[in-house]
């Protein structure tokens, strides 16, 4: 029965949320349909925690793998799918994030419930299926579909400029999938020209990839670089984000915040390092310099805003040039550090983004001078708000503290200048974080408005009371969550430093209880 | 209950009662609330005394590993963090001070703190800052001493911002945290380079693999490391040039300044440094700035103090200079005698800071000296052990202060790393500390009685009838100032000069603190022997020092009474006669404006230029253009965009369609 699941599970976790949101948009009542909606998602992260029981921690492979055909024999498409130490924080992550976003909806979203519920279902099944997928034009496609919900989402229930956010959003996006496409084309044509035979698998392809000349990696690095360092966003591809955060309706950016913009670190540790080690490693100072560039830019861009959500917008950027700063520091610090920091920052900025979702539904307004002295009336709120703001600036003790520590500590072990650039985010992180505080929590109540807000209601309390948890509990929790990535991340190391092409093998689970392992069988 | 668990519970116990008190408590009567804020911590001292008292003293080390923290591959091998924790000889005191002073200060603030409502907030937080701040000094790693660094920051922010709903409190609990973390990228720094150099952060680990050799032929590196913990010192202990923060912590409730800002978080540097002490010796470099950072701060400090009127500030710079004298004993070589120090000051200091807010209590918030004034028949209490601490700060002889400021004094010149300019600086700043002191004793309880009533007229407070007469507080406040009074009279003898000794009869090599850490610093001495030979130091030259800041104490003490025998005006023809200067001191020397323009401004500026340029003209006005010409045609198309739901799933549909026939193709 294990394996039966574990041999279909990820399937079952791709198309399980797209299959819900069919029932979702069948559904008469607007009401049940909320709740439908949370129960799928619900069911689906317990779905999930399949992998985490599951998972064998000691190996570096894909595991819960399937490889079936898909589209027609010659092409060498088929859908193969698979999870490491890499991906299986993330969808963990993701399936977690949902339920907590549906619940928020029950407020934010008022018009067309149905159709946002169904959107998100699909936008949940296409980001798991993205992370999943190990083969090119699969997760090309489910890269591909996470934008259309993103863009309707935005554009729909989006706030006053939205078409212009959800346009940006869009059209950005789009621009670095096609340089993306025509880099797989290459591969795959490449991969042709040696093998004589066609096939979009990612595994396969890592070999092709790294033992092309060292400038056609380079390009190739480039054309996929660009594509994920624009979903990141890392300096100075990051302009779109502002707009489609202060545009996007809560769940719209907590889900951008939380998951989306993983898709682009996830996409340079998945495709762009290992593929071209050779490339990635004539980049890497460039990328590490842009990450820094981004922690201090997107610092003091924040600490300037006077739109709350703007400003929690651009220490996303902030955030995210740790990430990408860790991983081109090419050790396990870094590796493991953005890794885990993609997670924290899900988690804290999350619970930001859902923060002013509350204040948002009660006022209308995302103006930092609106506020003010809201502990005196939301004592609760305050203290969630608190949480989350310790969980943004990395306090020890919490799980930002931990990814920041090792990013810092990894690319410190290679660039001491660059890692003591970057800590000044640390400083200017607290300077940015604690005058949001300051000027809508502390201080005192003096708008009337304000002195009739209620506090958190049970619901609201839930959902941030449960991220305050995961603030904590990823402080202190790190090494069980970590074990299940250390065979990856070293792996990823090795062969990024060795320069030598990315090995990793499919586990398929058959009927029988000992795992297949596949090198590769076409 | 084995040793382990006794470690195990100091730690956590401060813990529950914070979350007792945040969580399950918060409708709780006071007098629960305040019990069990007490309790929290007066059950750890009890704890710490069987500990300290028992196997610490007799040479054993606990240490006790409560999970793996942080674990990653590193460089072949592993980085392995535990959540680990070790009580030793230093870490013994600390842990005496913190929870023996913090209990006397929760059991002071209960009843202090006795009009506020919701007072469960104000102990949640004083019971974090004490878990925070024990596990600063019970770490076994640098990891988790950070954690408590920035934990003890965090808290310090909170119960500084105590009354957020001023928000001049809030921005002082902020400017705190900042400054602090300014420091703590110092002490990040420093983890990282010892990462690179050892390989592990853990401090016996460090001291093992810091061979002579390594030391050697890593020397800038070293003195990387101890220029970027003294960063952190300088954030955590208020020096020079990070010190700004402290002043206006005062902000906070009077027992906060007592237990946070006096007794323990701003010594965390002075417990770091010795921690390190095995590693910082290696760099004279280090050491030197070290000590001269800490003769400037102890110096410049003292020079606000001299002329400030808030009966706080008088006292936070009086503290910024005492912890100057610290630093500067560490730096030159003696810091068993920092760690004294710390010790004696935490008596007096928290001593004087409560003696403080139990006149603030009485006088209903009044904080100018000016109009206070024989105080000392009203409040005999509060009033003679304010006496007894400023006897100790000031070093009169035979008290607390005499012993471990004396000692650091006659280091500053003889230490291995000192010098008469290091003694000097030193000498003139507890000349200025006399001067401060006893103007601020004498304004506030002796002479004639200053205290205004007609201010209170038109107050709405309910407890009105209380404003008339200002009267001695309850014992739950006066307990705490006569222990401390007793510890701030007999806590220096554990450092008593050689001289003295000897005239005394006492025929011990060292003194009790010498004794005592010396399993912690004697990697540190046997060091600084080995390249630069035995201290240059002589029983005359002791006595001769003795004497000389005797006579500058008495003289300046003496200066100080006739000065403002008077009442506060007595200082106003000095004051005039250097006008400029006057002002500048009252201003504080104007640092905080001469970083605002410097640091801040040009940051702002920075801020708002890259939005405006960087963002809005540069980059979007380069990536736009392309965009831009598809907006338009997109905004014809928008006619098409009813913003109903429906048309836009038929587009979705067309591209998934259009999408599936490219792919097929």
């Amino acid at each position: 029965m294990v394996s039966l699941i574990s041999q279909w599970i990820l399937s079952l976790l791709i198309f399980f949320p797209l299959l819900g949101a069919l029932f979702v948009a069948l559904t008469k009542d607007v009401q049940k349909a909320r709740h439908l909606a949370v129960a799928i998602s619900v069911i689906e992260m317990v779905l999930s925690f399949h992998l985490i029981a599951h998972f064998n921690a000691d190996s570096s492979a894909m595991q819960f793998a399937q490889d079936l055909a898909w589209l027609p024999h010659g092409s060498g498409i088929r859908y193969t799918v698979g999870v490491d130490g890499l991906s299986l924080l993330l969808v963990i992550l993701t399936t977690v994030l949902c339920p907590l976003v549906f619940l928020s909806s029950y407020s934010s979203i008022e018009n067309n419930v149905k159709s946002f519920l169904a959107l998100f279902l699909v936008l949940e099944s296409a980001m798991i299926g993205a992370l999943v997928s190990l083969d090119l034009v699969l997760f090309y496609v489910f890269w591909e579909a996470m934008l259309i919900p993103m863009y309707f989402i935005i554009g729909v229930w989006g706030g006053k400029d939205r078409i212009y956010a959800t346009t940006k959003f869009f059209i950005y996006t789009v621009v670095g999938s096609l340089l993306m496409l025509v880099a797989f084309a290459y591969l795959y044509y490449a991969h042709y020209e040696t093998n004589r035979i066609f096939t979009t698998s990612l595994i396969e392809l890592y070999k092709t990839a790294a033992a092309l000349p060292a400038d056609t990696q380079l390009w190739l690095f480039a054309a996929t670089a660009l594509a994920f360092a624009i979903k990141v966003p890392l300096f100075p591809f990051h302009t779109w984000l502002p707009d489609a955060h202060v545009q996007a309706p809560t769940p719209g950016s907590v889900i951008l915040a939380g998951v989306l913009l993983k898709m682009g670190t996830y996409g340079l540790m998945r495709m762009s390092i290992p593929m071209f080690p050779e490339a990635a490693h004539t980049a890497a100072p460039v990328m590490i310099t842009l990450g820094v560039i981004g922690i201090i830019y997107g610092a003091l861009i924040a600490w300037r805003q006077t739109d709350i959500k703007k400003l929690v917008a651009y220490s996303s950027v902030s955030h995210l040039g740790f990430v990408v700063a860790g991983m081109f520091a090419f050790n396990e610090l870094g590796f493991t550090g953005a890794l885990y920091q993609m997670v924290n920052h899900g988690v804290s900025t999350g619970a930001l983004f859902l923060l002013i979702g509350v204040v948002y539904e009660r006022r209308h307004t995302r103006e930092m001078s609106e506020y003010g002295g809201l502990a005196k009336q939301m004592p609760w709120y305050a203290f969630f708000f608190v949480v989350a703001t310790m969980g943004s600036v990395a306090l020890p003790g919490t799980g930002g503290f931990i990814g920041e520590w090792m990013i810092l500590n990894g690319v410190f072990q290679t660039s001491p200048v660059l890692a003591t650039l970057a800590g000044t985010g640390v400083i200017l992180g607290a300077i940015y974080m604690l005058w949001l505080v300051l000027k809508v929590v502390w201080g005192p109540l003096q708008n009337e408005e304000n002195k009739k807000l209620s506090d958190c209601n049970p619901r609201e309390a839930f959902i941030l009371g449960t991220l305050s948890v995961f603030v904590f509990a990823t402080g202190f929790l790190s090494t069980p969550m970590l074990a299940h990535t250390e065979p990856t991340m070293k792996k990823l190391q090795q062969s990024v430093n060795n320069k030598e092409a990315y090995k990793t093998e499919l586990v398929i689970h058959r009927g029988s209880d000992e795992p297949l392992r596949v090198m590769m069988q076409r | 209950m084995n040793y382990q668990t006794m470690l195990a519970a100091v730690l956590l116990i401060p813990l529950l009662g914070s979350v007792l008190n945040g969580f399950f408590l918060r409708s709780a009567p006071r007098l629960v609330t305040v019990t069990v804020a007490t309790l929290a911590i007066a059950i750890p001292f009890v704890l710490s005394c069987l500990l300290v008292f028992g196997p610490v003293s007799a040479g054993e080390v606990v240490r006790t590993d409560l999970f793996t923290w942080i674990s990653v591959p590193f460089n072949e091998g592993r980085l392995e963090i535990p959540f680990s924790l070790t009580v030793d000889r230093l870490s013994g005191i600390l842990l005496l001070i913190i929870t023996g002073v913090g209990s006397l200060i929760h059991l002071y603030a209960g009843e202090y703190m006795s009009h506020e409502k919701g007072v469960y907030r104000f102990f949640a937080y004083l019971n974090l800052f004490v878990f925070s701040m024990l596990s600063l000094v019970l770490g076994s790693n640098m990891v988790v001493t950070f954690l408590g660094w920035e934990g003890v920051g965090v808290c310090s922010y909170l119960l500084i911002g105590y009354w957020y709903s001023d928000e001049a409190n809030a921005r002082a609990g902020m400017k705190a945290f900042v400054a602090n973390r300014v420091g703590d990228l110092g002490f990040l720094l420093a983890m990282f380079m010892s990462v690179k150099l050892f390989g592990t952060l853990d401090y016996a680990q460090i001291a093992e693999a810091l061979t002579n050799e390594l030391a050697a032929n890593n020397g800038p590196m070293l003195t990387a490391i101890g220029l970027c913990l003294l960063l952190g010192v300088t954030g955590k202990s208020a020096q020079l040039p990070l010190y700004i923060w402290l002043p206006d912590a005062m902000a906070g409730p009077t027992p906060v300044s007592a237990l946070i800002h006096a007794a323990t978080m701003v010594t965390s540097g002075i417990y770091l440094m010795t921690r390190m002490s095995f590693m910082l010796v290696h760099s004279p470099e280090a050491m030197t700035t070290i000590a001269v950072i800490g003769a400037a701060t102890a110096l410049f400090a003292a020079t606000i103090g001299l002329v400030q009127n808030d009966i706080k500030k008088v006292l936070a710079y009086s503290t910024v200079s005492q912890l100057g004298f610290m630093v500067l004993g560490c730096g030159v070589g003696a810091f068993q005698f920092g760690v004294a120090h710390l010790m004696t000051h935490a008596f007096f200091k928290a001593l004087l800071f409560l003696g403080a807010g139990s006149v603030i209590h009485a006088m209903h918030h009044e904080q100018d000296i000016r109009k206070m004034g024989g105080l000392i028949k009203k409040m005999p209490i509060t009033g003679w052990t304010f006496v007894i601490g400023t006897l100790a700060i000031i070093g009169f002889p035979g008290l607390s202060g005499f012993f471990s400021k004396d000692e650091i004094l006659y280091y500053a010149w003889s230490g291995t790393f000192g010098h008469p300019l290091l003694w000097a600086t030193g000498a003139l700043a507890a000349a200025c500390t006399s001067f401060y002191m006893v103007r601020l004793t004498y304004l506030v309880f002796f002479g004639e009685s200053r205290v205004e009533h007609a201010h209170h007229h038109g107050h709405g407070h309910d407890d009105h009838h209380h404003h008339h007469e200002v009267h001695e507080n309850p014992l739950a406040m006066t307990l705490p100032l006569m222990i401390l009074a007793v510890l701030s009279v007999i806590g220096g003898y554990v450092s008593m000069p050689h001289a003295i000794m000897h005239v005394l009869g006492i025929h011990a090599d060292e003194n009790l603190i010498t004794q005592w850490l010396s399993p912690v610093i004697s990697a540190a001495k046997q060091t600084m022997i080995a390249a630069h030979g035995d201290a240059h130091g002589s029983a005359a030259l002791e006595w001769g020092l003795m004497g000389t800041s005797t006579l500058i104490m008495l003289v300046m003490s003496g200066f100080a009474i006739s000065l403002y025998k008077a009442g506060p005006k007595g200082g106003e023809s000095i004051a005039q006669a250097v006008g400029g200067l006057y002002r500048l001191i009252l201003d504080k020397w104007r640092i905080d404006e001469l970083y605002q323009a410097v640091i801040i401004e040009p940051l702002k500026k920075a801020g708002d230029a890259f939005f405006k340029v960087g963002d809005r003209a540069i980059i979007e006005g380069i990536i736009n253009e392309g965009p831009r010409g598809i907006y338009l045609v997109t905004s014809v198309l928008s006619d098409v965009q009813s913003g109903l739901v429906r048309n836009y799933l038929k587009v979705l549909f067309i591209g998934i369609v259009a999408l599936c026939i490219w792919i097929f193709i």
